[in-house]
């Protein structure tokens, strides 16, 4: 079990980090998530394919938490990542740990991730809008291209 | 001008779509009650579009950019120079259907007084040039897309235009804004829109609506917080009433 890692569940997951803020958005579910506090950093890790003890020891060398509350903390987000659909466990972990910085230790935030549905019909159906730098709509002069 | 107490302009924007434009503007004209006026903002076309806009009759208005500045700049500069109470888009490869404008203004009649009405939008693939006849329909839905709606115009006032530094996703982000202020809107369940997607702009962009689709997504969620109104927005459909 732990030395299972954790991958972005499919190619219908796309992310951007905005700073503090983690959006993701699943063009399958038509739904899209705010991932903030410690939720960044478990993301981060997911997407360099960590285990759940690797996660557990990156973010002690980041929080000042005890172990428990860390660990409670990683299953949290990933029960709510796995939920979502957005996540799925790999046979191995690679997980470079060094990515995440470990000074000055802040006090370990809450792992928050919220699940929104109010674009369901719009992710569920664009891409409609294509623009290019040959124009909009750009027209393939080969429709094979 | 038209006999509608609603009188209607038509925005088309075009930046090297001549191929498309005279179907389009044909799915314009074709609308009973007819619009008022229409519109082809012409951005930097290379292509001949905004002569070609020339060429289809007196009752176009053709506005030239002589350079390109993008989709959402086209669009504030159509709507800064139209005469109608009531604004509506449609891109250059997209298509209304011909009771578009009779669905919409039937919505916009409802008693809560809605500012803007939607319809669904059909995407149809083909080859190019395309005939509607021969194209085949890949899905049918609701999207924040201009080409399906029709607006009134203080909306504009209300909500600001089109934010041009936005290549994409810049209506997205203004449909975002008219939700988060609670602007009424009329779903209608019907075809407004036929969108022709085809090989050339089928996949090629989509890395980039991606992106924008997340930026649009924080900028909103940003929005709200500060407004101290996050949380879920009413679905789109949840209008449909």
């Amino acid at each position: 079990m732990e030395d299972r890692g954790f991958c972005i569940a499919s190619e219908n997951v796309h992310h951007s980090e905005f700073g503090d803020e983690i959006v993701v958005i699943n063009t399958l579910a038509g739904c899209y998530y705010s991932l903030r506090g410690s939720a960044v950093d478990i993301w981060t890790l997911v997407e360099a394919n960590a285990s759940r003890a690797m996660m557990a020891e990156s973010l002690a060398a980041r929080y000042e938490a005890d172990r428990e509350a860390i660990i409670a903390a990683v299953d949290h987000c990933l029960t709510q990542l796995f939920g979502h659909a957005l996540i799925h466990e790999t046979a191995g972990a690679n997980g470079p740990l060094e990515s995440i910085p470990v000074r000055p230790k802040q006090a370990l935030p809450e792992p928050l991730v919220e699940c929104f549905d109010d674009l369901r019909d719009l992710l569920l159906l664009d891409p409609v809008h294509e623009v290019s730098e040959a124009g909009w709509p750009h027209v393939s002069p080969d429709p094979a291209d | 001008m038209t006999s509608t107490d609603l009188p209607i302009s038509v925005i088309v924007p075009v930046c090297n779509g001549a191929g498309f434009l005279a179907e389009a503007i044909a799915s314009v004209r074709a609308q009973d009650p007819p619009v008022a006026e229409i519109i082809v903002v012409d951005d930097g076309s290379t292509d001949g579009s905004g002569d070609l806009a020339e060429t289809l009759g007196s009752d176009i208005r053709v506005i030239r950019q002589d350079r390109n500045v993008g989709p959402a700049a086209a669009r504030n500069c159509g709507i800064t120079a139209a005469i109608g109470a009531i604004i509506g888009f449609l891109d250059v490869d997209d298509l209304w259907t011909s009771d578009a404008t009779s669905l919409l203004l039937s919505g916009m009649r409802r008693v809560s007084q809605p500012a803007i009405a939607a319809g669904r939008i059909k995407v149809i693939s083909g080859p190019f040039p395309f005939g509607a006849a021969a194209a085949s329909p890949i899905m049918e839905g609701y999207a924040m897309h201009f080409g399906s709606c029709l607006i009134r115009r203080h909306v504009f006032d209300e909500i600001g235009l089109l934010d041009p530094a936005l290549r994409y996703g810049e209506d997205t982000d203004w449909f975002m804004r008219a939700r988060e202020r609670g602007v009424p809107i009329a779903v209608i369940d019907a075809v407004t829109m036929i969108h022709r997607r085809h090989e050339g702009n089928m996949t090629r962009h989509a890395d980039h609506t991606v992106e924008s689709s997340l930026e649009v997504i924080k900028r909103s969620l940003d929005r709200r917080r500060a407004s101290g109104k996050d949380g879920v927005l009413p679905r789109w459909t949840s209008f449909n009433r």
